[in-house]
């Protein structure tokens, strides 16, 4: 059965390409568009690894993975960072957040790719 | 320009007057004409410090008309260029959105076309050259038939020509039976006359003489039918062996045309599928060149986050300069000074907002950087 991952970003476009780059290598993929939204979708279901953006509106990709880190059914899964920040401090709040993975758009679906193969839940 | 206290002109004009009037009524000794003078004075500086209260308060109004015209000019102009930059962003935004989704439903329709092109991992090629050899070997087998078929006919043909051979041999022996009945009945006719001269004696000779003789006319007789029949029943082998060899040329012809029509229609279709399989192949590269064009497509349409992100914070920058003008208005007006604009603070707020590092490098570098100086980083990735 595939695996479930969960893209948050604000930009539709972002979402469409990272969802086109996970299809393709066979995952399910559910969308949110913003911290608050990914929260309220996250219902207990199964999701294997989480793909968030840091700058959005309403809730922020750093706020989102405290909450992600949070809920019990979640603490476990993995979160990698997919942002246009590159710096230093902003990596390190997303680490001690509980980040696993910091990618700097733009990005190659094949350099995602390695990091979600990598740090995917079995 | 400055003020420099303005009141004081005010104030002092007068005052100097007065104090230049009483100096110089001193001097004179309090003369008349010393008065006079110091009461000239006097007014002069009154006059003087009127004018100067006029010209402050002249200059006051023409700031506050001026600071005023400033705020109103910011107040229209910031939200129009915010307006316009975020209505740009937005219409970007749904449209690059709108853009991606097309691609990416091309990249999926490229998808199920290089699927079902290629159900079982079996290329068009391996596909049409299995049937083309299926067909080659049961046309084949139709030919190895046919020839068996014909094999039987010769076989059949050599046997009507040795039932020939036999009729020949009947008939030697259908002329046999003719010449032993002449014999016999030579034969007969000399015992008949040898029965005649021996008189009484040889009428019973003479009797069997005569059957003798009738016999062997009858076994002429029936010689003669054998020949005949075996006449008839040779002409119509003849014709038999003549209608079949006739045949089995016609057929070895058919045969043989068959065998080089079979052999052109295998050779066209091999080059039909082998045209095919050659198109198909090209169709597949196309479509993984298409495919991998529109990946491509689609990692540089993430500019749009990047740009919308970046007029973003232009955008709240120009929002808040009627802010930070207006308050240094204020300020020059609570302090009747007119002070520069310093942009530091501007440039603060703006610059705190960037979350991109090409960002800030234009940033660093001003104004006078080209846009293109400013490269975005591709493709970094850190594990924690």
């Amino acid at each position: 059965m595939a695996k479930t991952i969960m893209i948050v970003d604000d930009s539709a476009s972002v979402r469409q390409v990272v969802g086109i780059a996970l299809k393709g290598a066979g995952y399910n993929v559910i969308e949110g568009c913003d911290g608050k939204d990914a929260l309220a979708k996250l219902t207990g279901q199964k999701v294997h690894l989480i793909v968030s953006d840091v700058n959005m509106p309403n809730m922020d990709g750093i706020s989102f993975v405290k909450g992600v880190k949070a809920m019990p059914a979640y603490k476990f899964t993995p979160v990698i960072m997919l942002t246009t920040e590159s710096q230093e401090a902003k990596k390190r709040e997303g680490q001690m957040a509980g980040a696993k993975a910091w990618v700097v758009k733009p990005f190659q679906p094949a350099t995602l790719l390695s990091a979600v193969e990598k740090l995917v839940l079995p | 320009m400055t003020f420099d206290n303005p009141k004081l002109y005010v104030l002092a004009s007068p005052a100097l007057g007065l104090v230049g009037g009483l100096t110089v009524a001193a001097a004179s000794g309090a003369s008349p004409a010393g008065i006079c003078a110091a009461v000239v004075l006097a007014v002069l500086g009154a006059a003087a410090g009127q004018q100067a209260r006029t010209a402050f308060a002249r200059n006051r109004r023409e700031m506050k008309q001026f600071f005023d015209g400033q705020r109103s000019f910011n107040a229209d102009v910031a939200p129009v260029w915010s307006a316009q930059i975020e209505t740009s962003r937005s219409q970007m935004e749904t449209a690059v959105a709108a853009l991606s989704v097309r691609f990416g439903a091309i990249v999926e329709k490229l998808d199920h076309a290089l699927a079902s092109a290629d159900p079982a991992g079996a290329s068009d090629n391996e596909n049409a050259a299995t049937l083309l050899a299926k067909s080659q070997s049961q046309l084949q087998g139709l030919v190895a038939s046919l020839r068996d078929a014909m094999s039987g006919k010769a076989e059949m043909l050599r046997q009507v020509q040795d039932l020939q051979g036999f009729v020949a041999e009947l008939q030697d022996m259908a002329e046999g039976v003719s010449r032993i009945a002449q014999q016999t009945n030579l034969l007969a006719i000399n015992a008949t006359i040898e029965a005649a001269h021996a008189g009484d004696r040889g009428r019973g000779f003479a009797t069997v003489a005569q059957e003798v003789r009738a016999l062997s006319k009858m076994s002429g007789e029936t010689g003669r039918q054998i020949a005949e029949k075996i006449g008839a029943i040779n002409a119509a082998i003849g014709s038999t062996r003549t209608a079949a060899e006739a045949s089995s040329r016609r057929e070895n012809q058919v045969m043989a045309d068959s065998e080089t029509r079979i052999s052109e229609v295998l050779h066209d279709f091999q080059g039909l599928t082998s045209a095919l399989a050659d198109s198909a192949e090209q169709l597949r590269t196309e479509s993984r060149g298409i495919q991998s064009e529109v990946h491509e497509a689609l990692v540089q349409l993430q500019f749009q986050d990047r740009v919308s992100q970046i007029l973003g914070h232009v955008s709240e920058n120009i929002e808040r300069m009627p802010v930070l003008v207006g308050d240094h208005y204020s300020a020059c007006e609570r302090d009747g000074q007119l002070l520069p604009l310093q942009s530091s603070h501007l440039l603060g707020e703006l610059e705190a907002t960037y979350a991109m590092a090409d960002e800030r490098a234009v940033h660093q570098r001003g104004a006078t950087a080209p846009a293109s100086a400013a490269k975005a980083p591709h493709d970094e990735i850190t594990f924690f």
